[in-house]
């Protein structure tokens, strides 16, 4: 038995072959996922550290090579889900602070922004149109000198 | 083991699929770094280009290095074909090395499509801007810009001026002619109103950020935004438009 | 009123914004609107000699509703002027669009529904594409924006049939038999129903 370092679309095919097993990435594991999620509960203020493709990378993994994974599947599929589901709980409240400038997502992996993307991308579309009008009217509003607009 | 799989061939043509007729005895030399960084720059490249509001400057050695292998891959491809046919009565050719084939041929489709994506997303701006960049790019072209910095491919020159003269065209012969004097260009500016599209370079897009020097962005009104590496934000393009460009920062 | 065809034209180009197939031009409405900016050349051409002749013998009030009235209709002329490069523009990228499906050949019906002008152009669309498809040789521009999955595939032999040749040699269409296959190879034996994807 030999250990070798390929791309995960090589894997998969050679998998599929019966041509190798595949070594799954530490944090592919029952204790770790669950740990993550216990640190997810404890922190209620960020997201506990992923992989970047973490959702993508077990997903093939569940599908294209359960057998090589070290817990079992509906075990790993459960504590997946219950990740998911908190840190989506928690991103969903960042986004109350949307504005038309600029938000930061740190913590959060690319599919689990992809699922924001098109939320984010319309609210601060809007909201942009918005300010710019409103600028815009104050802008000439300061020109007329008329009244202050302090409250 | 009588299903002995010698993985080494596989892994040793993947490092060197470029090269027809990989030798079996070079396993040694495995760097797969210079086809897994085309590979990255490739899908970095993608990205950026599907992201951005505006069409970013054309990677015109990237495209041709990625053009090239693809190229060695499928004449690597056709000769092993033809030396499989010709064997395949002795039975010298093993499952694997179809197997190996198979890994060429998908590798190929993979960098395929992102060349596909690449040129499509910067076709589709092309032709959305197209009156726009037909402008911008005479600039450039009475600057003679070595080509390798020019915006556009000269294969998308060629499509974004036929295509703009394909639709004046089609513009004037369905209406425009018809048209008194002073509306009979297709682009007026003298008549008050600017019927050019152009990109919006205001559209917040997503962004992370990879590079380790801290960056300060401007918001106006004297507020800033630092972005940390790795870290994930969602800014005005225009802000950090000359970070793409460095490749400081990634469009995601 | 002066605006309202142009608006119907709008509203039929909305409309197209959302079909799959591009519906008939509207000749009618596309030569009304252009007799109506010629209306409306006259008239403004009419409203100009006036403020002419008047001069300065006219007075105040009348020559700023004369000026008014040659603004609107001068930004009416405008206004049908970009409905209607709006309403071809959205049928041009239709039709550029209608290209890149590679439909080989475009169904007879969508070009019954194009101008004589817009058959012409996607005459030279097409071309143009091939022109530049044909830079590219290794590379499927028109394939699908899909991410590839699968190229190879496992099947299983649903029916008895013949000896199938691929580049990868060839098998035997033996019932209940499976193969590990390229996608590209058999897509027709799966539609015909000899083999099944698992």
């Amino acid at each position: 038995m030999r250990r070798e370092r390929v791309p995960l679309w090589v894997a998969v095919i050679l998998k599929s072959q019966n041509k190798c097993s595949i070594v799954p990435p530490k944090w592919m594991s029952l204790a770790y996922l669950t740990e993550k999620h216990e640190e997810e509960i404890r922190k209620p203020g960020m997201f506990s550290d992923l992989p970047w493709n973490w959702l993508e990378v077990s997903k093939m993994l569940l599908s294209k090579a359960s057998d090589d994974l070290s817990d079992p599947s509906h075990q790993l599929r459960s504590i997946i889900q219950d990740l998911r589901e908190i840190r989506l709980v928690k991103s969903r409240k960042g986004l109350r602070e949307l504005n038309e400038s600029n938000i930061q997502l740190n913590g959060l992996s690319l599919m689990e922004i992809n699922e924001l993307r098109p939320f984010v991308l319309t609210v601060m579309n809007k909201l942009r149109k918005l300010h710019d009008t409103k600028s815009g009217r104050n802008a000439e509003a300061e020109e007329m000198d008329v009244e202050d607009e302090d409250d | 083991m009588s299903n002995e799989f010698d993985i080494d061939d596989i892994l040793q043509e993947f490092d060197q699929r470029s090269k027809f007729a990989p030798k079996k005895s070079q396993k040694s030399a495995r760097s797969t770094s210079s086809s897994q960084t085309i590979y990255n720059e490739l899908t970095t490249a993608m990205l950026n280009e599907r992201m951005a509001p505006e069409l970013l400057p054309y990677k015109h050695e990237l495209l041709r290095n990625v053009l090239d292998q693809i190229s060695n891959q499928q004449q690597y491809l056709l000769d092993s074909h033809e030396y499989g046919d010709m064997n395949a009565q002795t039975g010298i050719v093993s499952g694997d090395f179809k197997l190996q084939l198979m890994i060429i041929e998908t590798d190929i489709e993979r960098i395929n499509y992102l060349v596909r994506l690449y040129l499509r997303a910067r076709l589709s701006k092309i032709s959305k801007f197209t009156i726009h960049y037909i402008k911008t790019t005479v600039d450039e072209s009475t600057e003679s810009l070595s080509e390798s910095k020019s915006l556009l491919s000269p294969e998308e020159t060629e499509y974004m001026t036929k295509h703009f003269k394909i639709l004046t065209d089609l513009y004037n012969n369905s209406f425009l002619k018809k048209m008194p004097d002073h509306l009979r260009l297709l682009d007026n500016e003298s008549s008050g109103e600017n019927m050019v599209v152009a990109p919006d370079v205001n559209e917040p897009v997503f962004i992370k950020c990879i590079t380790k020097d801290l960056i300060t962005v401007p918001l106006g009104d004297g507020d800033e935004l630092e972005l940390e590496e790795n870290g994930i934000y969602v800014v005005k393009y225009r802000l950090i438009q000359k970070y793409v460009s460095i490749g400081d920062v990634v469009l995601i | 009123m002066y605006g309202d065809l142009a608006n119907k034209l709008i509203l039929d180009a909305k409309r197209t914004a959302n079909l799959s197939e591009i519906p008939l031009y509207q000749a009618d409405l596309v030569k009304d609107i252009v007799k109506e900016v010629q209306d409306l050349k006259n008239d403004a051409d009419y409203l100009m000699e006036q403020q002419e002749l008047n001069g300065e013998d006219d007075d105040a009030e009348q020559s700023k509703i004369n000026q008014c009235q040659l603004f609107v209709t001068m930004l009416s002329m405008t206004r049908n002027k970009r409905c209607l490069l709006a309403y071809e523009n959205l049928r041009a990228n239709k039709i550029d669009e209608f290209c890149w499906l590679n439909l080989d050949p475009i169904t007879d019906s969508t070009l019954d529904n194009l101008s004589h002008a817009e058959q012409e152009y996607y005459k030279n669309y097409q071309d143009l594409l091939m022109d530049y498809k044909s830079k590219y040789a290794d590379i499927d521009l028109s394939g699908t924006l899909e991410p590839p999955t699968n190229i190879f595939i496992d099947v299983r032999v649903l029916r008895n049939g013949g000896e199938v040749q691929t580049e990868y040699g060839s098998f035997n269409l033996i019932k209940d038999s499976q193969f590990y296959v390229r996608k590209s190879d058999v897509e027709r034996l799966i539609q015909q129903g000899y083999l099944e994807e698992l």
